[in-house]
């Protein structure tokens, strides 16, 4: 089980992939709305894995990660995103991301990918 | 060329029938149309890049309930609350998202903006005709409007 933030500006796409999280015997410890919160929560939440969407307001998620790098050069990310062409991709693992999952997904895909880098 | 109409179909039979599990019939109305008119909810988001273009989805409220809650995995929707409208935000997203992704398929470089929402009695006007494609299925009808042209500036 590993405590995981997720990152999304649509609270639907947050409830959605918390219970996918939840049911696959994970914790979500945070619920971040955009870039700047998830760089605050991620300080005082420390988790494990991040679930990261791209489009948001006030700071992107490729931003979020770049500047979650420097706090934790180890920290391990999936960028979430319907934005699934393979310049955003590149931007994304470029960035830091271990895993890049493109919306809408299915729950396996979601668990995979978590597995896959929480065993890297 | 682009064919904004094979764009539209690919994309919402990957959404609609991929992801949510519906048997979609997509159909284009040949003349376009250069007004929209809408009496339940719609979705609309903006393409910029080298296209750039508006996307506009409507659809009857029975509909969207369906839809939202087959989003939801099969939970009832009675009313279309904050959780509902954010959700109808999200298929909008995906499905715009989907088309950029086919644009860059074609090496056509798009972004686009967050969706807004309308409810009730809307009528959208344009200079230009949309490529009208409506997608129909066991939830209902959805209509699917978009233009798209080449930027000003890459030209």
């Amino acid at each position: 089980m590993a405590k995981i933030m997720v990152v999304d500006d649509a609270a639907f796409m947050r409830k959605m992939i918390k219970e996918i999280l939840t049911e696959g015997g994970h914790e979500v410890v945070a619920e971040a709305a955009n870039g700047e919160e998830a760089i605050s929560f991620y300080k005082s939440c420390n988790p494990d894995l991040i679930t990261m969407d791209i489009t948001m307001p006030e700071m992107d998620g490729i931003a979020a990660v770049k500047a979650i790098k420097q706090l934790n050069s180890e920290v391990k990310v999936i960028m979430c995103s319907a934005m699934g062409q393979q310049g955003m991709v590149l931007d994304a693992i470029t960035a830091g991301a271990k895993d890049f999952v493109v919306k809408p997904f299915q729950k396996d895909r979601v668990l995979e990918a978590v597995r896959k880098v929480l065993s890297a | 060329m682009l064919n904004e109409y094979d764009v539209i179909s690919k994309v919402g039979q990957n959404v609609l029938a991929g992801y949510l599990g519906l048997i979609v019939e997509t159909s284009e109305l040949q003349q376009g149309a250069n007004s929209i008119e809408s009496n339940g909810v719609g979705v609309a988001l903006q393409i910029i890049g080298q296209m750039e273009g508006q996307f506009i989805s409507t659809m009857s409220t029975a509909t969207v309930k369906e839809l939202v809650s087959r989003m939801m995995g099969g939970y009832e929707v009675q009313q279309l609350d904050e959780m509902c409208w954010s959700a109808f935000q999200e298929f909008g997203n995906w499905f715009v998202s989907g088309i950029a992704t086919e644009l860059a398929s074609q090496g056509i470089q798009v972004n686009i903006t967050q969706p807004l929402l309308h409810e009730g009695d809307v009528t959208y006007h344009s200079i230009n005709n949309y490529t009208v494609v409506t997608m129909t299925s066991e939830i209902g009808k959805i209509d699917v409007y978009m233009q798209l042209e080449e930027a000003q500036t890459t030209k």
